[in-house]
């Protein structure tokens, strides 16, 4: 029997990051459509799980809230093989531990001896170097002899949400028919990855009176402060969504209806490419080479020159944080332009 | 990694396989775009033939074209502050070291490594081989990805972002003209669209597909709603004589002369499907927009696994495939299994089942 006929049921660990789960998504896809397997599982953490409500493969979820579920789920599922396409070594290791026969991953956070399948990112004096995740997502998939025909993220809602999340926008304070842009200023990742409110403000109220189009902030549990902030100091009456209904389900609708994104580098980046919506993305600690893919329609604005950036510390080491402080709101205003007059030629 | 700096004149050494050049052509688009806003200029250096393929677009580049086993001239690359190297060459490193241009980036392998200042040693895959891959590589087991991937990486070291990654090729209107003046020699009724076939293959490559399986192709697709039109490269030009010799109605072959690649890249763009091998006519598909079916023989399909929303592969899952060599080593029954496997019965199935194709 060859090698792939033996592999009958596939199990995928999907990331743990909003933005890489989003980003996994063409992988996920050509893996579900896949005919050689008879069964694929895709195990992710449950708070994601609403993330690809709405999407084809939605029956294959298995939401896992803890390294014990994970465990018992993969003991359970019992694979022919599993594909890392978290890069932790947790998940490597749990999937080891349960038996399972094939482990195709990358070989980073030091799992390489835990996999049978392995692939080594550039390297440049025994370092990584920094390629887009997007690239080594769709290397990992390979390995399992599937090839992903294109990198565009896919998310899917349905229609009744998106009528339901315009009322509750509307509710909130939109126009009927009235365009909105969103601003997603919070970051999971860390303090670091924060552009200043004040700034959020400034742009916002520059591409409102620019554009017509009303400022709606939104963002996940534990952000209404920020929220808040940028709402608050805006003076062209953005709209803070701390007060309304909010989730990852919400949040594709929400991005899908948008005339603009403006966001960190966070997740919310990457559901914006996956509904060809424009995106403007704030950068700062971050290697820009990390996400350089889904670029069609994404502009990322960060400050060149700066001889601490980036640092990828969830905290400003330096405690100045000038490679968000700095950054003008001019330049994200020229980049939101820039867009937006590709999107309406 | 060595980043440009503002002001950086570049010199960017294209690859010299006709797909990887197309797969490069977001790279040099983006230089294009930096050269625009005054941060720098830009030389390509490359085969005449393939930058011919850009003629009328990218104004503000210089092109410091190479004919024919023409070697390259250090003294023609002075200048430069940077050089990005494409192709695998060694000679083409030294060239640049010859020239004194201090940047010199690109893949890390092989002897060039001590001439380069700057880039990556590629990705690599461990452990076992790939599921249905067939064999193993040999050490170091460089990973198989698709060349635009590359290029995209590189480009990001050295803090170039490419925002369009899809290849763009455009005719020109002379290619158009010369579709044109072929289409009276040859009877192609051009109101209708057509497919294109590109059944090149140099004799006893690995990557061939048969001729007595192209004219099996033909005969099971001529009549239909479409008409077929045969392409080749000069010197692997059996499938196109044959039909030549042999006319049919609705059956096209495009020879004496073969159409050179502004002429092709005009057939192809103008095509409802391009059915073709895993040769680099079928990456001006891709850059044309047009679906294509590709057949794959001995060639890992990962090297040119991306923008296949309108391509399909036909592979073979035979245990020595892909073993991505020229010539097949092995004999007997197994010899060339890998395209063996392969059936007009297949193809014709594919391009039916594509909804370019469905009329067929």
């Amino acid at each position: 029997m060859s090698r792939v006929a033996a592999v009958r049921r596939l199990v995928v660990r999907a990331p743990n990051w909003v933005g890489d789960l989003v980003m996994a998504t063409p992988m996920l896809e050509a893996l579900c459509a896949a005919p050689r397997f008879e069964r694929v599982d895709i195990l992710l953490r449950a708070h994601l799980a609403p993330l690809l409500a709405d999407s084809p493969w939605v029956d294959r979820l298995v939401p896992i809230d803890s390294s014990a579920a994970e465990r018992a789920a993969l003991t359970q599922l019992a694979p022919d093989a599993i594909v890392l396409l978290s890069n932790s070594f947790g998940a490597a290791w749990r999937a080891f531990r349960a038996g399972v026969p094939l482990r195709i991953g990358s070989a980073l956070s030091g799992r390489r001896i835990l996999l049978t399948h392995a692939v080594v990112p550039p390297t440049l004096g025994g370092r990584r170097l920094p390629v887009p995740t997007a690239h080594l997502l769709r290397d990992v998939t390979a390995l399992a002899g599937v090839d992903t025909p294109e990198l565009r993220p896919r998310l899917y809602v349905r229609d009744e949400l998106v009528r339901t999340v315009r009322a509750e926008l509307e509710s909130a304070g939109l126009g009927a028919g009235e365009e909105y842009i969103l601003c997603c200023p919070g970051a999971a990742f860390g303090a670091a990855k924060l552009w200043p409110p004040e700034h959020y403000a400034a742009a916002l109220d520059e591409l409102c009176a620019e554009t017509g189009a009303r400022a709606l902030v939104g963002g996940g549990p534990g952000e209404e402060a920020l929220m808040n902030a940028v709402a608050g100091m805006s003076r062209t009456g953005a709209v803070s969504l701390a007060q309304h209904p909010r989730d990852l389900e919400r949040l594709k609708a929400q991005v899908a209806g948008a005339r603009l994104l403006l966001v960190g580098d966070s997740g919310p980046r990457w559901v914006a490419a996956a509904f060809d919506v424009p995106c403007v993305s704030v950068m700062g600690p971050n290697f820009p080479e990390l996400t350089a893919s889904s670029l069609e329609n994404c502009r990322v604005v960060r400050l060149e020159g700066l001889e601490c950036a980036p640092c990828l510390e969830r905290t400003c080491p330096l405690e100045h944080h000038r490679c968000m402080r700095d950054l003008p709101p001019s330049q994200v205003v020229a980049a939101a332009r820039e867009l937006l007059a590709g999107a309406s030629a | 990694m060595s980043r440009l700096r503002d002001g950086d004149r570049v010199l960017l050494r294209m690859p010299n396989w006709l797909g990887d050049f197309v797969l490069a052509e977001p790279f040099v688009n983006a230089l294009h775009e930096r050269a625009e806003l005054g941060r720098g200029a830009t030389t390509l250096v490359g085969s005449a033939r393939m930058l011919g393929l850009f003629e009328g677009r990218f104004p503000v580049l210089e092109r410091l074209p190479l004919r024919v086993d023409e070697p390259e001239n250090p003294r023609t690359w002075r200048g430069h502050d940077a050089a990005i190297f494409l192709n695998g060459s060694f000679k083409s490193v030294v060239c640049a070291w010859r020239a004194g241009i201090p940047n010199r980036c690109g893949l890390l392998r092989g002897g060039r490594t001590l001439l380069l200042t700057g880039g990556g040693v590629p990705a690599r895959e461990r452990g076992r081989a790939a599921l249905g891959r067939g064999r193993k590589g040999r050490r170091p087991r460089y990973l198989p990805r698709p060349f635009e991937t590359v290029c995209q990486e590189l480009a990001g070291w050295m803090g170039v972002t490419i925002a369009r990654r899809r290849p763009l090729l455009v005719p020109t209107a002379a290619a158009l003209a010369e579709r044109a003046e072929r289409v009276a020699e040859v009877g192609v009724d051009l109101a209708r669209p057509y497919l294109l076939l590109n059944a090149a293959g140099r004799p006893g490559s690995a990557k061939a597909w048969p001729a007595a399986r192209w004219l099996e192709l033909i005969r099971r697709l001529q009549g239909g709603s479409l008409p077929l039109v045969v392409v080749s490269a000069p010197d692997e030009d059996e499938v196109a004589r044959r039909v030549a010799a042999e006319p049919r109605s609705g059956v096209h072959a495009l020879v004496d002369p073969a159409p050179e690649l502004p002429e092709l890249l005009a057939w192809t763009a103008g095509a409802a499907m391009l059915i073709s091998v895993d040769s680099g006519p079928r990456h001006l598909a891709t850059a044309t927009g047009v679906p294509a079916v590709v057949l794959y023989g001995s060639t890992d399909p990962r090297h040119t696994a991306d923008f296949l929303t309108d391509q399909v592969a036909l592979t073979a899952d035979v245990p020595c495939a892909p073993c991505h060599r020229e010539r097949c080593p092995l004999i007997g029954d197994r010899h060339l299994a890998c395209l063996d496997a392969l059936t007009p019965e297949a193809v014709v199935d594919l391009v039916r089942g594509s909804p370019a194709g469905s009329g067929v």
